[in-house]
């Protein structure tokens, strides 16, 4: 079974790492090869030609996917929180959204627009959008007024560039009801109608994988950073911790009635809703949560 | 004891103070010594400051009123304390010198 | 003993004095080393790093030339393709340090029909290589190099990166942006970039040598390290993310100083190496930071060293010291204690003791040569009180024997006339000194007649008892029974004027008594008239003379007197040594005091009457000093055919 995590390596993946490394999807009776996705190609899109059997991915992006018509499912909802964000620096005096107006937002070249787009429609702003292919630099140099990060990625990057937090004004779209989950897993429906119980497995291994992370943070942060020695990636210690922190915040259902690996469907409501908001929908397939979200098979192994 | 010697118009005017015994009669006549050569000097001799005399202090007085007297002056006591006086009268020397009451007497006595 | 503890003392102040001089001279020297070291290891990480700096920017700055050249030939000509490659291949291949060189064009403007051209000129080995970098996959207007210099209208340099065609070779990308004129107004034409390689400046900043443990790290404009002796540490940790992975809150602070392009000094403590310095400065163009990180331990390894060295020589100076100072001591003050043996010695009569040897020590000599003197003075003075001591034994011994002549003149056994019962008579004689000038005497003259005087010569002493024996040999002599008491006395009176320079005189009583008649002739020349007792008469006294003692006039005319005695009369003789005793506080017995003795002790015998008088007089003067011969006579007379008791 070929998983491919929808991003370079990094802490991001951590419990993945773990389950393979503490043969949690041996236990599943399943033989798992991590292969990452790179910046040219999606892992969405890996999945669409075959080449990998499970992905994890962006919520927003695979059902933008699904309404183009590409027949995945999700299996199983790690991320229960945004993560989603906006920074500007104090000195620009940027710190309410009516402030944003007109104003430059720095966002990635990969996508993740949506909910920044469905903000600006529901507070009547708008904004610039420049695209921006991976660093935080032009924020940074104060090319742009505002910049979209990840709280487990960029927000960090940003301090370990030098930045203080108390320099920066934070607009976290969760506090502003978008509070959207983001990182799940997903197959094709096919794959999971004819191997239900592998994926079953396959998500079972992975939660126990995040579990044990999440008790063993040392050690999840070794094998990430074996990960990205092995991949050439600049990394250090301090920033894949933070991240791994996060993400494992993310994946606490905190407020929400839902269990670990569940998708809430008031949370696929709400995205559906920004997703209209921010795209074009014309000539785009509709579907429902069931239709969206499949996992019911347990494993029974 | 005390001595003090002053040149007056009359002559010489000498005022003892205290006592003349043997530990200091050397001392008396000392003082007084310079007068054995005065020529022809009238000598006041004021004993009311003198407490007492031995008969050393007694044999100065003689030798005073003898040298004077070879000198052509004279030697007058006057104001003797009344115990000295008893001295002299029992000694009789009370004859031998001019004694007079006080200074005014012994001034205008002869 | 003593020595040792006075020598103790001084050692221990000395040293103590050393101790702290030392102290102090060591602290001083100590904290001025310090300053000293300060001063030079900043002022050399200050030069290390400006030069460092100054190496880097000679590569840099023309680096940065190249693409401002090549904006204005772009601004100015029109190129064709194959001239802009052939440009740029000869750019990259002039410029050692440029590892590749660019010109990336805004959308359409290098030509209508292509959106994006971008030709690119590269080392490979030997040679240089050329392509165009656009392809759909390679959007380079969203790349860094690109968009940051475009929306920011100014040059900027790329943080580093790996270089994946190169062979992962860090490098960094310097863009500059060109203009075009395009109707009148100045259009963002694209952006001419170089890629320099890393290697040379991570090898000028590693080539920064401080001592063992010091080094030199270059962080980029984000903070990330581009050069570092723990290669780890490059372009995997921004100075921040090490600030926080040794929770050194300072170090974040110095990164933010750096970044921000000041030059600075701060004191951190790095757990690997301990407290160091560390200076940064800015690289001007690029606006990367250099720090120099100097180590406390070895800067002052130095300084440490030499403080072992200093107080381990100290402990062994002060260990010789202590010894040479005993020594030096104890030689000096050693003379001491035997001045002190030499001086008990004297003392106890040795007067010729042996000073000790004292050579040049001037305290020391002074010593000596005080107790030389001593000595010798000692010496003269003894001799000369034993000399006056015997001089004044001899003159003492013959006024002894003088006394004892004195003595023997006078009579003096009692009852003097055992065969004479008319009368009882008592005499004594006290002197004030060993020879004295009373007198007195009594001899018969006759069966019938005794003679008696009672004498006091003026003054006391030798002078005194000369008179009184020339006086009293005279009485006798002239005495016999054809005189008259007033011719006895005119006698001794004519004969002591003569020869008498000296004007001493005698006061004198001579009396002649009947003893059958009881009628007493006398002659009182000057003396205290003597006291009569009657039996039924209170005490009284002879009238006083108006003759003067004898002596003083060589013609003077004596007169008899005469007085009959009754039986049981007495006499009381005395001279003025029992009316003028005095007592502590020179008040005189007085004769009211003698008559009242003797008014209460009449009808005694003479010996008793004589001894009660004494004794009123003793306890008058109760043990002060006599300062008179006392002399007393009683004469009892009894008459003929009375009682035999005398």
């Amino acid at each position: 079974m070929v998983f491919t995590p929808h991003w370079i390596p990094q802490a991001q993946f951590a419990g993945y790492y773990v389950a393979l490394d503490q043969g949690f999807y041996k236990d599943e009776g399943l033989d798992v090869d991590i292969v990452h996705a790179t910046a040219n190609i999606a892992s969405l899109d890996l999945l669409k030609n075959g080449e990998a059997d499970v992905v994890s991915s962006f919520m927003l992006d695979a059902m933008e996917q699904r309404a183009k018509g590409v027949p995945l499912v999700n299996i199983g909802q790690l991320s229960q929180h945004s993560a989603l964000m906006m920074v500007t620096k104090k000195k620009s005096g940027i710190d309410t959204p009516q402030k944003l107006h007109n104003k430059k937002l720095g966002i990635w070249s990969s996508g993740f627009e949506d909910v920044p787009l469905a903000f600006m429609q529901e507070h009547g702003i708008r904004m610039d959008l420049i695209r921006i292919l991976q660093t935080v630099n032009l924020f940074l140099v104060d090319g742009v007024d505002a910049l979209m990060v990840m709280y487990y990625n960029e927000y960090d990057q940003i301090n370990n560039c030098g930045i203080d937090e108390d320099e920066l004004n934070t607009f976290f779209f969760s506090d502003y009801n978008l509070d959207i989950p983001e990182d799940g897993i997903y197959c094709l429906e096919d794959s999971l109608n004819s191997k239900g119980d592998a994926y079953a497995g396959f998500l079972k291994a992975t939660l126990r994988g995040w579990e044990y992370a999440s008790q063993h943070r040392e050690y999840a942060l070794d094998l990430v950073i074996g990960e990205m020695d092995r991949a050439h990636l600049p990394n250090n210690r301090v920033h894949q911790r933070w991240m791994l922190e996060k993400v494992l915040e993310m994946m606490n259902p905190g407020k929400k009635k839902v269990t670990k690996g569940q998708l809430l469907k008031s949370d696929f409501d709400r995205a559906m809703e920004v997703f209209r908001m921010a795209k074009e929908t014309q000539g785009l397939q509709t579907f429902g949560f069931e239709q969206f979200y499949q996992l019911r098979a347990e494993s029974k192994k | 004891m005390k001595i003090t010697i002053d040149r007056t118009d009359e002559g010489f005017l000498v005022v003892l103070n205290g006592r003349v015994d043997t530990t200091n009669y050397n001392e008396f006549e000392n003082s007084i010594a310079h007068l054995y050569n005065e020529k022809g000097a009238a000598i006041y001799l004021d004993c009311s400051g003198l407490d007492y005399i031995s008969s050393s202090g007694l044999r100065i007085f003689l030798t005073l009123q003898k040298k004077v007297k070879v000198q052509g002056g004279m030697l007058k006591i006057f104001a003797m304390q009344p115990q000295i006086k008893e001295i002299f009268d029992i000694s009789g020397f009370s004859s031998i010198f001019s004694i007079y009451p006080d200074y005014e007497t012994a001034k205008h006595a002869g | 003993m003593n020595r040792n503890r006075l020598s103790f003392k001084i050692i221990v102040r000395v040293l103590l004095f050393c101790f702290i001089l030392g102290g102090s001279i060591f602290t001083i020297y100590y904290l001025f080393a310090r300053k000293t070291i300060e001063r030079e290891s900043r002022e050399n990480a200050i030069h290390l790093a400006e030069s460092a700096v100054y190496k880097i920017e000679e590569i840099i700055n023309p680096a940065e030339m190249i693409p401002n050249n090549l904006a204005w030939i772009m601004e100015t000509n029109t190129l064709s393709r194959d001239s802009i490659y052939a440009f740029l291949k000869q750019l990259v291949r002039n410029n050692e340090s440029v590892f590749a060189g660019a010109i990336a064009f805004e959308p359409h403007m290098f030509s209508e029909e292509e959106y994006a051209f971008a030709p690119y000129a590269y080392r490979s080995g030997e040679e240089i290589r050329s392509r165009d970098l656009w392809s759909p996959a390679y959007n380079y207007f969203i790349m860094d190099w690109y968009q940051i210099p475009a929306l920011l209208k100014k040059p900027y340099w790329s943080e580093p990166y790996y270089d994946e065609g190169g062979g992962g070779v860090l490098m960094t990308t310097y863009s500059a942006p060109f203009y075009r004129n395009i109707n009148n107004s100045r259009v963002l034409a694209g952006i001419i970039t170089i890629d320099i390689s890393l290697e040379w400046l991570t090898e000028i900043v590693n080539s920064v040598k401080i001592f063992d443990t010091g080094y030199a790290f270059l962080i980029s404009g984000n903070g990330v390290y581009v050069t570092h002796p723990n290669a780890s540490h490059i372009m995997n940790q921004t100075i921040f993310t090490y600030a926080k992975e040794i929770d050194e809150p300072k170090i974040r602070e110095i990164g933010r100083d750096m970044i921000s392009g000041r030059s600075k000094f701060s004191n951190v403590d790095l757990k690997e190496i301990g407290k160091v310095w560390i200076y940064h400065t800015k690289i001007p163009s690029s606006k990367w930071s250099l720090g120099v990180v100097y180590p406390h331990r070895e800067m002052y390894a130095g300084l440490r060293n030499l403080n072992i060295m200093i107080f381990m020589l100290s402990t062994v100076a002060l260990v010789l010291l202590t010894i040479a100072t005993i020594r030096i001591i104890n030689r000096q003050i050693g003379p001491l204690s035997k001045f002190a043996r030499a001086a008990r010695s004297i003392a106890g009569g040795d007067f010729d003791t042996e000073l000790p040897a004292v050579d040049e020590n001037h305290e020391m000599k002074e010593l000596h040569d005080s107790f030389r003197f001593m000595q010798e003075e000692l010496t003269k003075y003894i001799a000369d009180l034993k000399e006056t001591t015997s001089a004044k034994e001899k003159i003492e011994s013959e006024l002894r024997i003088a006394r004892g002549i004195q003595t023997d003149m006078i009579p003096h056994i009692f009852p003097p006339f055992p065969n004479l019962p008319e009368i009882g008579l008592y005499a004594s004689l006290e002197s004030a000194m060993e020879v004295g000038g009373d007198l007195y005497d009594f001899f018969p003259i006759d069966d019938d007649h005794l003679c008696f005087a009672i004498g006091d010569v003026s003054g006391k002493g030798v002078p005194a008892s000369l008179f009184m024996a020339v006086t009293i040999t005279l009485i006798r002599s002239m005495s016999d029974k054809n005189r008259s008491c007033a011719q006895i006395v005119e006698s001794v009176n004519k004969t002591l004027t003569i020869n008498n320079e000296s004007n001493m005189f005698v006061t004198l009583f001579v009396g002649i008594l009947n003893l059958r008649t009881g009628e007493l002739q006398y002659c009182n020349a000057g003396h205290n008239p003597p006291v009569l007792l009657n039996r039924n008469q209170e005490p009284r006294m002879f009238s006083n003379t108006k003759a003067i003692p004898v002596g003083i006039f060589e013609v003077f005319d004596y007169r008899d007197e005469t007085v009959v005695l009754d039986k049981s009369d007495q006499i009381f003789l005395y001279t003025d040594g029992v009316t003028e005793a005095e007592d502590a506080d020179k008040n005189l017995f007085g004769e009211a005091a003698l008559i009242k003795s003797l008014s209460e002790n009449r009808d005694k015998s003479s010996k008793e009457l004589t001894d009660r008088v004494k004794q009123s007089v003793k306890e008058f003067v109760n043990g002060h000093t006599q300062s008179d011969d006392i002399t007393m006579m009683c004469i009892t007379y009894w008459g003929k055919n009375e009682n035999k008791i005398k």
